[in-house]
């Protein structure tokens, strides 16, 4: 079986400090030996509540958390011991959709220039460029008159699928999606689920998708990693995990999905 | 009809520089005595400029028309003081995002007893012991009382926001996407604290949200906006097995369900004018 990523015993410590002159230290595993496996081609999700380490997770993967313990494997290399020429080569292939599109796009910067940046740090001719932008605005659903605007002029959906644009448009690999519907309206959340769906067939692309909404599990994931204080609770196929839980977490956490009327 | 404890009829809110641009128009509904009605739709729907005219909290740059009666007065009609007195003691709200409505520089204790205090004239001690009992009832240890926001968890503070929201046993409470910004476990909290707390201090509720999985969970009866419009409202069973409207259906098919295979439809707007023109 070809794994696009694999990641073994991932650990990372924080500490916090407390006190006067910071004197009471407590540490707090936010990865504690976490491992997992990625298909190509294939979307994996990581679902847990705030505090899981799953967003620190996402960010250990792309190497903005430097990690304490453990082996990244990427498209058979080891991500880990890259040099930082080679590892802005590699990064083109990992990139990130953001929870909060009112937060993660420049409001000083127009689209066009959003879009451009990534093409340019990755030395993109100029000719492609302008025809690169066109097709992938085209291809989330927007306009190529909405290149000339800024931000605030979109709503929320828009913004994502700005986000999402910026994302694909060095053609990467592996997508690492950080909630990116949690913020938005159900009927925007179905728009933009639907279009990552379209995307990935289109593109072969490998979803890591970080959620707490199971019901969005169920919809787009192959597999499902389950987290809790930094470890791994539950990992397996997302049909097996969502009709025969194992763990009493898992069960808990399904049991929590809104619409689901308990046994009273 | 006694039986309402809020009755709204051809409630219009407006700019007041372009009068004719509805962004609430001409809705009519009640909330029933111990029940919860909840007003689903998508974000511009109005639902929230709903339950601020309620309160009487809408931005000075906007105005409404028609009749809000609550509990067989007018709201529109009071003057600032009334209102004033009625908000928070008869009618109490809680808001989506509990980070950005608390004080953070002021004790949780301090702020749950500010809005104890606003109303009624307990003694320093007496009021010690409301804060203790409010922080019991929403199942936060009252040794907390002394934390600012900042040190509780997001859950925690929407229950602090509830506290708040209780302290005088509101008759009717607005709560205007509690659970939103909170974690799937969280909100399954949150709202079974509402429920219980409604049935406790039979409360009335308005809850506001976009996501049928909560109506499902929490509502008596369902009212479903869109473009400033009420296209459907009925009870909660009826609208969610048989919806009539064309919106609420295909707001329906947009929400993912954890239990079947249903492939997420997104609303299709082209198609919904049709049908809507149609009926």
């Amino acid at each position: 079986m070809s794994y696009l990523l694999s990641a073994k015993n991932l650990s990372k410590q924080y500490t916090q400090t407390q006190g006067f002159f910071s004197r009471k230290k407590t540490v707090i595993n936010a990865l504690d030996n976490v491992s997992l496996n990625i298909k190509k081609g294939s979307t994996l999700a990581i679902v847990g509540e705030s505090g899981s380490g799953k967003s620190t997770l996402a960010r250990s993967l792309i190497r903005l958390v430097n990690i304490d313990k453990g082996q990244i494997i990427f498209d058979g290399k080891d991500f880990l011991s890259l040099k930082s020429s080679a590892l802005k080569i590699m990064r083109k292939n990992i990139q990130m959709i953001f929870q909060d599109p009112y937060a993660s796009l420049n409001p000083r910067m127009k689209i066009q220039l959003i879009m451009e940046e990534p093409l340019l740090v990755h030395n993109v001719g100029a000719k492609i460029i302008k025809q690169k932008i066109d097709v992938m605005i085209k291809r989330v659903g927007l306009n190529i008159s909405d290149l000339d605007k800024y931000p605030h002029q979109f709503s929320g959906g828009q913004r994502q699928r700005i986000g999402i644009a910026r994302a694909l448009i060095l053609e990467p690999k592996l997508v690492i999606c950080d909630e990116p519907v949690s913020a938005l309206d159900v009927s925007v959340q179905a728009q933009i689920v639907q279009l990552l769906k379209s995307l990935q067939k289109e593109f072969g692309l490998t979803y890591l998708f970080i959620t707490h909404d199971l019901r969005i599990v169920r919809h787009i994931a192959d597999e499902v990693v389950v987290m809790r204080h930094g470890k791994v609770v539950e990992t397996g196929k997302t049909d097996i995990i969502f009709q025969n839980p194992k763990t009493s977490y898992t069960k808990k956490l399904l049991a929590s999905i809104p619409g689901i009327k308990k046994p009273t | 009809m006694k039986n309402n404890i809020l009755e709204i009829s051809n409630l219009k809110v407006f700019p007041k520089v372009n009068t004719e641009k509805k962004l609430v128009n001409s809705i009519t509904f009640n909330v029933q005595r111990g029940k919860t009605t909840c007003i689903v739709g998508e974000s511009g729907s109005g639902k929230s400029l709903t339950a601020l005219s309620i309160m009487q909290l809408l931005s000075q740059q906007l105005d409404l028309s028609g009749k809000i009666l609550f509990k067989g007065s007018n709201l529109c009609k009071m003057d600032s003081e009334t209102i004033r007195r009625k908000r928070g003691n008869e009618i109490a709200m809680i808001f989506q995002e509990p980070m950005t409505s608390l004080n953070p520089v002021l004790t949780i204790r301090y702020q749950i007893e500010e809005s104890i205090m606003v109303h009624t004239n307990l003694s320093k001690k007496q009021l010690g012991i409301r804060v203790n009992e409010l922080l019991n009832l929403v199942a936060i240890n009252p040794d907390r009382a002394n934390s600012y926001p900042d040190e509780l968890s997001g859950g925690q503070r929407q229950r602090v926001m509830i506290a708040m929201a209780m302290s005088c046993n509101p008759d009717l409470l607005i709560a205007d996407e509690p659970t939103t910004a909170l974690d799937v476990t969280v909100q399954s909290q949150i709202l079974e604290l509402l429920g219980q707390l409604k049935k406790k201090l039979k409360m009335s509720m308005l809850f506001i949200t976009h996501d049928f999985g909560v109506v499902s969970d929490i509502a008596d009866d369902v009212i479903v906006m869109y473009q400033g419009k009420i296209v459907e409202q009925g009870p909660v069973d009826l609208i969610l097995n048989k919806p009539k409207h064309p919106y609420t259906k295909a707001l329906l098919q947009c929400v993912p369900d954890a239990l079947g295979k249903k492939t997420l439809k997104p609303i299709d707007y082209k198609k919904l004018e049709r049908a809507m023109a149609a009926i």
